[in-house]
């Protein structure tokens, strides 16, 4: 029973660490909270559903829900963030005008797609798979595996490719990345595309998971995914996933022992206790405020 | 700039605090009036504006029929409605409107319980005959003797629950609701109802779970009822929710049977869980598929004037017209008095059963079985009771 819930549990976290790690490129790099990650997510969601109820199958919606989104998380901040960057806004500027592009996108959803929930294909059906005596469903492991293979992906980008070298380049100190050579520009904008894909492979899996779209489903999901990304320490990618499986782990075992009214209350109890111990997340580095 | 601006708007203040006295207008005692005017009240604005305007409809057809038919006491019927937006600081400033026209005789509608409950008081105070075809929270008739019901309570949703398990022949019952007001109230309810029926039936009610409203994920749930072995669940949850929760059970389990209330009797549940959605059962008040000529006239025309299947609301509030119509022929008066004492006294047999008030102005509904078969609603006739015929049954 117990180990049941703990898969369940994990198999919950990927789907928060998947948006977390969108949260956490972008605040790595610009010390920007995106509070309108959800919202793209929900965005990247609709998309998908746009290409497969046109009958254009799963995989093109994929990429097609990529591209979009991508393009969106890169438009926002050429048109909204750069500018106030380039003026130089304080931080709560971008953080409020982010929160408006969030209810924009929202409300551009119901309009569009009206406020009813909408039916998602399933994404794998292969019968289910017993591990340790405890079932587990093919949307559950195909979840969970192609959420793993896209992490690592990303953490391979960030860490051995050379725009990963020039993105943690600019992370550290974004003037003297200037100086090396590096078009820190050009780094924002690529990162706000992977953040933009992130929100979009996030949103697909998880609505072909629940099989469900709806115009609200960045709410819920972004404000657990954000929790997620600062209990591993907003700015690592491992920390965001490490959080995440805890955040779900959390729940999982609220619901066992507690009944499913203390769900999300159990989780912040969680993110409480651990930012108490550790204030910077659980693999956050101290002193983030650089002068 | 500013002054035009000023002008402007204290034009339309002024505009708009005459068209609020268009309704008044001419209004008197409603028995010199050659016409009789009953009031609807609904979300016409906001999120639940489909079930105020579809409710609307249906009360218009009632008052349709009869005014083809020559009207009440000879006089033509005129249905005035007003918009509450769900919200209940507008619908007590409506219901204060209402009850200041004379000429207005009874009220219909208001959406949410909580809504209800606040006009409400004001219509007792005032002493207006209202009917709400919606409101399911217990107390909602117990504000007074004006008040009146034609939905079911959550007694009769919990009895009719244990009728279905005592049908099918289930032994363990989970049941999974949301943690709000109406969810536990239903929990409770049937709790009660399992306690007190005791070795009376066989099934046994081994898991109550609460969720939390807009969840989507339910494995660990799903886990825990599995652990307890149930062999069916019951939930009163909206269609968002269940939908969700029956697709991942289906995956680890073919075998557990779904129970579902009301809510889940649309269109949109058998959209959103799809093939998963084959073999569950549900008890409603209301089938608009059912073979009662008088059901299959009302769908008919509501088909045509709204353009959707009418919900169970829509006929409740439809029979709730016939009930205030029949009043007052029976007291040959549309004084408001009058229509109260005579409410008491209805008996004829609407779209949604049976109608008749008991003494504290509820409707006991006769709820009617319906199971998904090949992505539609079919009807298993002649299993449900009303609770005192069931209770007798079982010999209490």
């Amino acid at each position: 029973m117990i180990l049941e819930q703990i898969l369940n549990g994990i198999m919950l976290g990927m789907v928060y660490a998947l948006i977390a790690v969108g949260y956490s490129l972008v605040f790595g790099i610009l010390r920007l909270l995106n509070m309108a990650h959800g919202a793209i997510y929900a965005f990247g969601a609709h998309m998908a559903l746009l290409i497969v109820s046109m009958n254009f199958g799963l995989p093109a919606a994929f990429v097609f829900a990529i591209l979009t989104t991508g393009i969106l998380s890169v438009a926002m901040d050429r048109i909204i963030l750069a500018p106030l960057r380039a003026k130089n806004a304080p931080n709560i500027t971008a953080l409020i005008s982010v929160m408006g592009v969030s209810y924009i996108i929202q409300n551009m959803l119901m309009i569009v797609f009206d406020s009813t929930k909408k039916t998602f294909p399933k994404l794998f059906d292969f019968g289910n798979v017993e591990i340790f005596g405890v079932t587990l469903t093919s949307t559950q492991i195909s979840m969970f595996l192609i959420a793993l293979a896209f992490l690592a992906l990303l953490t391979f980008i960030v860490n051995f490719t050379k725009v990963g070298l020039a993105m943690r380049a600019s992370r550290e100190n974004p003037k003297a990345a200037n100086m090396m050579g590096i078009d820190v520009r050009k780094i924002v904008t690529f990162t706000f595309f992977i953040s933009g894909m992130c929100a979009a492979v996030a949103g697909v899996l998880v609505s072909g998971y629940y099989q469900m779209v709806y115009s609200t489903m960045g709410t819920e999901a972004g404000l657990k995914g954000f929790s997620a990304a600062v209990l591993g320490g907003i700015g690592m990618l491992h920390g965001s996933v490490i959080g995440g499986v805890i955040i779900g782990i959390a729940e999982s075992l609220a619901v066992t022992f507690l009944g499913g009214s203390f769900r999300s209350a159990t989780a912040y109890i969680v993110l409480f206790i651990v930012l108490l111990i550790r204030p910077s997340g659980l693999f956050g580095k101290d002193n983030v405020e650089k002068v | 700039m500013k002054k035009m601006l000023c002008a402007l708007l204290a034009g339309v203040m002024v505009l708009s605090s005459l068209a609020g006295c268009g309704g008044s207008k001419g209004a008197s005692s409603s028995n010199d009036s050659d016409e009789v005017t009953i009031a609807f009240v609904g979300p016409m604005t906001g999120d639940n504006a489909e079930y105020g305007q579809s409710m609307k409809a249906a009360v218009q057809i009632a008052v349709d029929e009869w005014n083809e038919k020559g009207g009440v006491l000879g006089k033509q019927i005129k249905l005035v409605d007003y918009d509450d937006a769900n919200t209940s600081e507008q619908a007590s400033s409506v219901a204060q409107k209402i009850t200041g026209d004379s000429s207005i005789c009874a009220v219909i509608g208001h959406f949410s319980s909580g809504v209800a409950m606040t006009a409400s008081e004001v219509y007792q105070e005032q002493g207006i005959p209202y009917i709400s075809g919606s409101a399911a929270h217990v107390d909602l008739t117990g504000i007074g003797d004006y008040i009146f019901r034609n939905n079911s309570v959550y007694e009769t949703d919990a009895n009719a629950m244990i009728q279905i398990v005592d049908y099918m022949g289930f032994k363990k019952i989970g049941i999974l609701n949301p943690n709000t007001d109406a969810g536990v109230s239903v929990t409770n309810e049937i709790e009660t109802m399992m306690e007190e029926y005791g070795d009376k039936i066989d099934a046994e009610l081994v898991l109550a779970e609460l969720y939390e409203d807009g969840t989507v994920d339910f494995s660990a749930t799903i886990s825990k009822f599995q652990e307890a072995g149930v062999e069916a669940i019951y939930s009163s949850g909206a269609y968002a929710q269940t939908a969700p929760f029956i697709q991942q059970y289906r995956e680890k389990d073919q075998n557990v049977q779904f129970i579902m209330s009301a809510s889940c009797f649309s269109q949109e549940f058998l959209d959103l869980a799809g093939d998963d959605a084959e073999g569950v059962v549900l008890a409603t008040s209301f089938f608009y598929e059912s073979d009662d000529e008088n059901v299959q006239a009302f769908s008919e025309k509501f088909k045509e004037a709204y353009g959707s299947e009418p919900s169970t609301f829509c006929g409740q509030v439809y029979d709730a017209a016939y009930a205030i119509f029949y009043a007052i022929e029976a007291g040959e008066s549309a004084d408001r008095e009058s229509i109260k004492d005579n409410l008491f006294n209805t008996d004829f047999q609407g779209v949604t059963g049976k109608i008749t008030f008991n003494e504290e102005g509820n409707c006991p509904k006769q709820q009617v079985l319906l199971k998904v078969e090949n992505g539609t609603y079919v009807e298993i006739p002649d299993v449900l009771l009303s609770q005192p015929d069931y209770e007798a049954q079982l010999g209490i």
